[in-house]
């Protein structure tokens, strides 16, 4: 089980995670989804050879029969696919954010206020070095300890981040 | 000993319960300040949250109220441990393993030397250690944690 390694991808990944997930909140606050009468109206625009959707079984030749039953299905079925889309990538990068600021509130004080001016924040790396008053190689050493914090909360609460244990192992 | 990697636990549990419940603030949309103080308090939040949850179907909150609720059992029960010592023993705790002082810091402050203070902390150990394998309570209240953590 590779936690450290993990735990220093979600870190590097934190700031990327946290605008991913304020974009698709964004999104999906203002997502429209498909009516139906837009979907009837795809239907039965001819468009071109590759562009037909497939609603009518062979055995029968009423085709409008089986486009007035289902066209509304395929409405829902696109609007709940995007949906799916969207909450699936939404829950990857929360469950990484919302485990990357759990395992900081959980470590002692000072590694506490080091990671989260570090991390949570995004200061630089002189801007942390000067306001705890370390040198580089003293920062790295912390933080170092801190990943390690970290990662054994990890390997006891994965499960409750929702990751899987074939996630924390090791590709090499 | 056991109640020695228990006691060194202390501050990761209190930790962990502080952030179980800042989660939980941020899971149930609740305004209030970030927890803290002492196992007491934090139980109050603790009670509050929970009942904040009653009215919600979600697996993750459930997973973390359980886990919550664990840390605290588990912190309450150390904190009964450590109140039910002569208040003697209850100083020597509190410096070595609450305030985390290294053994010649925690001679200095009780004027004693090196080597009396770790027969102090052997006998605080042994006697913890007595009443914590008698209590069978305790145990399944960390043999339930472990069971938890291994879903």
């Amino acid at each position: 089980m590779d936690s450290v390694k993990k735990v220093k991808e979600m870190m590097r990944s934190y700031p990327a995670n946290v605008a991913r997930m304020k974009e698709l909140e964004q999104e999906m606050a203002q997502f429209i989804p498909i009516t139906a009468s837009e979907v009837l109206e795809m239907l039965t625009f001819p468009g071109k050879s590759g562009d037909e959707v497939r609603v009518q079984k062979q055995r029968s030749n009423n085709r409008i029969f089986y486009i007035a039953t289902s066209y509304r299905r395929l409405a829902w079925l696109i609007n709940h696919k995007t949906e799916r889309e969207m909450t699936k990538e939404y829950e990857k990068a929360a469950k990484a954010v919302e485990f990357i600021r759990y395992a900081i509130r959980a470590l002692p004080c000072f590694y506490r206020d080091l990671m989260t001016y570090d991390i949570l924040e995004g200061r630089r790396w002189a801007e942390v070095c000067e306001r705890f008053s370390l040198s580089g190689a003293e920062f790295s050493r912390k933080k170092e300890e801190a990943v390690k914090r970290m990662a054994k909360t990890l390997e006891r609460q994965y499960q409750y981040f929702g990751f899987r244990k074939e996630e924390l192992c090791d590709d090499d | 000993m056991m109640i020695e990697k228990l006691l060194e636990s202390y501050e990761l549990y209190k930790n962990e319960l502080e952030a179980d419940l800042y989660l939980l603030q941020t899971m149930l949309q609740q305004d209030m300040p970030e927890p803290s103080g002492d196992t007491i308090e934090l139980g109050r939040v603790l009670k509050h949250l929970k009942g904040c949850a009653d009215f919600i179907n979600d697996a993750a909150v459930d997973h973390r109220l359980k886990h919550a609720e664990l840390r605290f059992r588990q912190l309450s029960y150390l904190d009964w441990l450590v109140r039910s010592r002569a208040s003697e023993e209850q100083e020597v705790i509190k410096a070595l393993w609450l305030d985390r002082l290294s053994l010649s810091e925690a001679s200095d402050r009780f004027y004693i030397s090196k080597s009396s203070m770790y027969r102090k902390k052997q006998e605080v150990l042994s006697a913890l250690e007595a009443v914590f394998s008698s209590d069978r309570t305790a145990q399944t209240l960390w043999n339930e944690m472990e069971q938890t953590e291994t879903i």
